[in-house]
């Protein structure tokens, strides 16, 4: 039996140093620096584990037998039988930004992920993973408004910061050779604190909105090998409601003395509405070198029902295509163990503002850098550049340099305990 | 609280430094944010001004004197006279002393209200009733008054005031009660206060009432103001003379000193302004309201229809609020001038001052003057956002107005003629700025 009691041990206390560093990340750091993480729960986050970020962002189609693959459940279900996966992940960000007036950089990083994953039957395996969800992160200062009824302006100064974690379980089951099934459910929490102040002469007034959001959500996958080299996979992910409660603290400075207006708590707010999601993507393997894979994901936002302040929602479709090449990975050559990999990723946003969509695009490369010739345990490295909407007078556009680093790790505290 | 002081802080020095440093911020467009709220600007709202007269104004301790007469286009004739009691501060005097002479001493304290080039005379009568509030009361008011002997003058003086190049006045008071009262304390006779108040009660100036000249403030300090009794000591080599002096009791209640003061209303505005109850509006006094310190006429600025904020949107706020009211230049001169700024008071439904209006710092709020000679504009602006949030977070209708009256308006006669928002031109104006953060 793989899972021994040291084992459990390190999991908790991985678990227990993940939470922490996730609830510190959460209040004093901000993986995202788009101002177009304002918009509903601020900017999803899409960098996962292991070799997919390099890939296109892609790979519904990839067992897990290697390295564990976030994006399909059933991929669980070719984890080999002894093995213990453990994948840790951190990433970081540099932005600039620019629109008809002005432009901006910066820098940001943040913890990426922190997953394990164990066989519980020789044909099944979980897989717990917590990932941030999406990420809140904008400043904008300086903005204009008339004041009504009058020629005088007054200034809005505007930051958030927060977002949403997800922590979530996975089984993935083997039916056969070439069919594997896995289901997925996901705890979706976090808060999202968006800070006003509003400027206007001597008078200030302040303006904190604390939003907390939480709810479940259930995924179910399923992967077809055709053979070793081509396969299919496909997930789709349900509908869900994150319950909503608000937290908002006004208070004004005027004359140089601060004032509380209001205080209340936990106010009933609209929930925020996930859609119906679906991929498919396959995998083919050519000459036992090239690898390229592919993935299509819809996700029907259109349905939700749901309007943004000033944007609207709308269907958004996926694709990312990824590439990787190895030489060989029984060769003695470190480099020619080394996976080279790259891919691209297309979406074209879930949001339109004044008719215009924020769509984005992305390069990415990577490395997977093996550890071992004993197990499957890589340092993957990826490099992602992207951009995200367009210059005009109310949007801004996103140049982005993503680096993520994802320790891969299998087998390895097993081995020592044999040993011992 | 923690959280957001660090959060304003990190925002002011984010201002401060975001000239030199464009930090990690954008300058977005305008429809880029969600952010719902909005400010409206509120200049429309309905203001009623009203004055009236107080019934009476207790007297302050330790206040200034108020002397002095004159003639007011708009609020008729001004009139002040004091009563004073003075007592020696010593009954120890050389048996071989030989009176000299009596003197009062009065210390101008640089207040003066109306033309001062005119001659002014004060007349000065011995009191014949002791100097002590009525009812056993502590204070004085301004309507209180004492028998006086009419028909003896004690002292007169007649000049022409320098309360600004001068430190005082003098006038001599009767030589016969000088040596009388030297004689009593010399031979024995008056040796406390009380043997003291059975000789002698005190003494009231009266101002001629017809003169129209001007008014002026005397220090109660005994260092300025004192009846001084010289005498001299035959054998003493120096040959120097010696005094006694006779001061106010300034700080020690009842009351033993206070100022009347009174006016003429005759044919003017406030004829029949009687009982502080009743309030004229504006319209009713040729589109003005007014103030005048010392006599008592004070005004009341009513905003009935503040609530009516809330119509705009439930999760509001007031960012800023303030009142302006003119001065017409025909209503004020280098004569009956404007102070800089006045005091502002709450008022409630029966005119009873509360309190100050104080600002959110916790500082009393002052209406403060502009004078804008290019435009011909005089004006007072008055911030009154504590004022406006105090009205629309009362559940219960106070009904409470503003007041504005001279600083130290108990010891003064300053007096404004003010612009309501009906006249032509220079019309009081209100300016709410109101901030809806939560429209939905």
């Amino acid at each position: 039996m793989p899972f021994t009691m040291m084992n459990r041990l390190y999991i908790t206390v991985i678990l227990a140093i993940a939470c922490m560093y996730i609830a510190n990340a959460q209040t004093t750091n901000n993986l995202t620096g788009s101002p177009y993480s304002l918009y509903g729960l601020g900017v999803f986050n899409e960098a996962n584990l292991g070799k997919t970020n390099a890939l296109g962002k892609s790979g519904v189609a990839f067992g897990s037998t290697y390295e564990l693959n976030n994006l399909n459940p059933a991929s669980l279900g070719s984890i080999f039988k002894k093995s213990f996966m453990f994948d840790i992940g951190i990433n970081g960000e540099m932005d600039t930004y620019q629109n008809n007036k002005s432009d901006d950089s910066k820098v940001r990083t943040n913890f990426a992920n922190l997953a394990v994953a164990f066989p519980v039957t020789p044909k099944s395996a979980v897989s717990i993973v917590l990932t941030p969800y999406s990420n809140v992160g904008y400043e904008l200062i300086g903005l204009q408004t008339n004041v009504e009824g009058s020629t005088e302006t007054y200034t809005t100064y505007v930051n958030g910061s927060g977002g949403l974690n997800s922590f979530k379980a996975s089984y993935g089951i083997a039916l056969n050779k070439a069919i594997r099934l896995g289901g997925s459910l996901e705890y979706i929490f976090g808060a999202i604190d968006e800070n006003e102040v509003i400027t206007y002469n001597n008078s200030y007034l302040y303006i904190d909105r604390n939003t907390y959001y939480k709810n479940l959500r259930a995924a179910v996958g399923a992967q077809i090998d055709v053979n070793e080299k081509f396969g299919f996979g496909a997930t789709v992910k349900f509908p869900t409601s994150l319950h909503a409660s608000q937290n908002i603290e006004v208070s004004k400075i005027i004359d140089l003395a601060s004032i509380t207006v209001s205080d209340d708590e936990e106010l009933e707010i609209d929930n925020f509405d996930l859609p119906f999601e679906f991929a498919v993507g396959f995998r083919k393997t050519f000459a036992d070198k090239f690898t390229i894979n592919a993935d299509y994901k819809r996700s029907l936002w259109g349905t939700t029902d749901q309007t943004d302040n000033l944007g609207t929602f709308k269907d958004k479709d996926f694709i990312g295509v990824g590439f990787e090449y190895l030489k060989s990975d029984r060769s003695f050559k470190y480099w020619d163990r080394v996976r080279y990999r790259g891919g691209f990723c297309y979406d074209n946003g879930y949001l339109t503002i004044n008719d215009e969509t924020i769509d984005n695009k992305a390069l990415t490369l990577g490395l997977g850098l093996p550890l071992s010739l004993r197990n499957n345990s890589f340092i993957n490295i990826s490099y992602s550049y992207g951009k995200r909407g367009v210059v005009s007078s109310s949007l801004v556009k996103e140049n982005y340099h993503m680096v993520s680093i994802n320790l891969s790790l299998e087998n390895m505290w097993f081995v020592k305990n044999k040993i011992n | 609280m923690m959280k957001k002081l660090f959060w304003l802080c990190t925002f002011a020095i984010t201002i401060i430094a975001c000239n030199t440093a464009d930090d990690i911020t954008l300058e977005a467009g305008e429809s880029f944010t969600n952010t719902n709220t909005k400010v409206f600007s509120i200049d429309t709202m309905t203001v009623e001004f009203s004055s009236f007269k107080f019934d009476s104004i207790p007297f302050p301790i330790g206040d200034r004197l108020l002397l002095g007469s004159y003639s007011d286009p708009v609020f008729g004739k001004t009139y002040s006279s004091s009563y004073l009691e003075f007592t020696p501060e010593t009954y120890d005097v050389d048996d071989e002393g030989v009176f000299d002479s009596i003197v009062l001493v009065m210390g101008y304290d640089n207040y003066f209200y109306n033309d001062t080039l005119t001659q002014m005379t004060y007349n000065v009568h011995e009191v014949t009733e002791r100097i002590k509030p009525k009812n056993n009361e502590d204070y004085f008011y301004n309507t209180s008054t004492l028998n006086y002997d009419d028909t003896t003058i004690f002292g007169s003086h007649t000049f022409t005031p320098k309360p600004m190049s001068s430190d005082s006045i003098r006038i001599t008071l009767d030589a016969t009660f000088g040596q009388e009262l030297f004689s009593e304390i010399q031979d024995g006779n008056i040796t406390d206060i009380n043997l003291f108040r059975d000789f002698f009660n005190g003494i009231t100036i009266q101002p001629v009432f017809n003169d129209d000249g001007s008014i002026l403030g005397f220090s109660s300090d005994s260092d300025n103001t004192y009846v001084r009794l010289y005498y001299s000591v035959p054998e003493d080599v120096s040959n120097d003379v010696q005094s006694i002096d006779l001061i106010l009791n300034t700080t020690d209640t009842p009351e033993t000193y206070f100022n009347h003061i009174e006016s003429d209303k005759t044919g003017t505005n406030f004829e029949n302004f009687e009982d502080e109850e009743e309030t004229y509006l504006s319209n009713t006094t040729e589109n003005h309201f007014y103030m005048q310190g010392g006599i008592g006429i004070g005004n009341t600025i009513r905003i009935p229809h503040m609530k009516s904020l809330f119509e705009l949107g439930d999760s509001g706020t007031v960012l800023n609020a303030y009142l302006k009211v003119y001065v017409n230049q025909e209503n004020y001169s280098d004569n009956r001038n404007l102070s800089d700024s006045l005091s502002v008071y709450i008022i409630n439904r029966h005119q009873e001052l509360s309190q100050h209006l104080y600002d959110y710092a916790g500082e009393e709020v002052n209406a403060l003057l502009t004078s804008k000679t290019e435009f011909s504009e005089t004006y007072y602006t008055i911030n009154i956002v504590t004022f406006a949030d105090n009205i629309l977070a009362s559940t219960i209708d106070d009904d409470l107005s503003l007041c504005l009256l001279p600083i130290d308006y108990e010891t003064c006669v300053d007096r404004a003629i003010f612009n309501d928002s009906d006249t032509n031109e220079f019309n009081a104006e209100l300016v709410i700025t109101y901030a809806l953060y939560n429209d939905e």
